[in-house]
């Protein structure tokens, strides 16, 4: 089949019947915000590109299985977000979920002033580029699939599998230590 | 931007539009060609290939087994034992008995164009039957019948008394191969035991068929 198919869920099912060019479709839509989510969740570009085969890998291997009920972009950051949580447990021992919660809970959120605006473009970028790397694995996860992936709260909790307050309360504290490494002076 | 993920539903929540700006003017990052490569090739659907690769097996492995089993058939016809009755018959003569009569050959069902023109034996009753082996019965079935008709005509012909035979066991059988002395002793045979009308029919065959022989004075004499 290689009629133009514009839905996600169509060209999973023409490439499952087929049709490479389907795949190559999906994957050019998609490759590179799944990159960037990965990239910017491991910090490691060799970490990165092993987490991307992986995740395609598994495309690859539930293609005839699947079923366009869920949306495929949600399907497919769920896998990423689960080979990098796997990735996370084997390199270091990790606080659980609730315990993280509450360290964060803890620390109230300060009322801060906008974005510096003095601040150079690149010296904005860099410090944005920190602060990313500053967050708690599941906070950088959720702020990642909020900026790069514009998923809702609600599609974040289903891709990290957890409650839509908990992952809308992990991605508040997220922007708010963000725009404390935007603001804070040098 | 994905054009399939919609804008988030929910409102955004403070200075995000801010820090989405920022976030945005990140490097865009992106997987390597050899990346692409890797993940392309993987991708490949070999799904089709293989499906299209099993069935021109299966379809050759089906129709191997058929011809196999037409084949065995046709061996297994060719090669059964003749018939008691053929066996005793003198090899010409039992050819010529087996082979059918032209005008009985279009009679035979045309369902398998391929049997040998001479009929088989009757074949052994309902053997378990591939597809080819059924389609082969009944010209199996009629050549068995043909054969099994022949074999007691030929069963009939050697135990009916035929004309000549009548006249052998009654003492008047010809003799045509006789020399003329000896159709003279048979005729006087005939005449010591009383069978003077056949005395009289021996004779009359031997002048017509030695007509220069010097025959004998006691039956120069002899008149009807």
């Amino acid at each position: 089949m290689e009629a133009r198919v514009t839905d996600d869920g169509g060209l999973m099912l023409a490439w499952a019947g087929g049709s490479a060019a389907a795949f190559d479709e999906l994957y050019a839509r998609h490759k590179g915000t799944l990159y960037r989510f990965l990239l910017r969740s491991v910090s490691d570009r060799a970490t990165a590109d092993e987490l991307f085969q992986d995740t395609w890998s598994r495309v690859v291997m539930a293609r005839d299985r699947y079923r366009p009920d869920a949306k495929f972009t949600t399907w497919l950051l769920q896998i990423a977000h689960n080979l990098a949580v796997d990735h996370f447990r084997r390199q270091r021992p990790q606080a659980g979920a609730e315990e993280t919660e509450a360290v964060f809970a803890a620390q109230a959120a300060p009322e801060r002033d906008q974005p510096e605006q003095a601040l150079s473009e690149f010296e904005q970028r860099r410090r944005m580029q920190r602060a990313i790397e500053g967050l708690s694995d599941d906070q950088r996860t959720t702020f990642v699939l909020r900026m790069e992936n514009d998923l809702s709260v609600d599609e974040i909790a289903i891709v990290t599998g957890v409650g839509r307050e908990t992952a809308k309360s992990r991605l508040r504290y997220a922007m708010a230590r963000v725009r404390d490494q935007l603001t804070a002076n040098p | 931007m994905n054009p399939n993920t919609p804008s988030p539903s929910d409102e955004d929540l403070p200075d995000e539009r801010e820090l989405a700006a920022i976030y945005g003017r990140l490097p865009k990052a992106e997987p390597g060609a050899a990346l692409d490569a890797r993940v392309r090739e993987m991708a490949v659907p070999r799904g089709n290939v293989r499906r299209r690769a099993r069935w021109p097996i299966a379809f050759g492995s089906a129709a191997a087994l058929v011809l196999a089993a037409a084949v065995a058939w046709q061996l297994r016809d060719a090669q059964a034992p003749l018939p008691v009755a053929d066996r005793d018959a003198a090899p010409a003569e039992a050819l010529q008995e087996r082979a059918p009569p032209p005008s009985m050959a279009p009679a035979a069902p045309a369902a398998e164009p391929v049997a040998t023109p001479a009929p088989a034996p009757p074949p052994p009753p309902a053997p378990p039957a591939p597809v080819a082996a059924e389609a082969a019965k009944p010209s199996a079935r009629a050549d068995g019948r043909m054969a099994a008709k022949n074999a007691s005509q030929i069963m009939r012909m050697k135990s009916a008394p035929s004309p000549q035979a009548d006249e052998a066991t009654s003492g008047f059988a010809p003799v045509p191969d006789l020399a003329p002395d000896d159709r003279v002793g048979e005729i006087r045979r005939l005449l010591g035991s009383g069978q003077r009308d056949a005395a009289l029919r021996r004779l009359r065959d031997l002048r017509e068929r030695y007509p220069h022989y010097d025959l004998p004075q006691d039956l120069r004499d002899l008149t009807p």
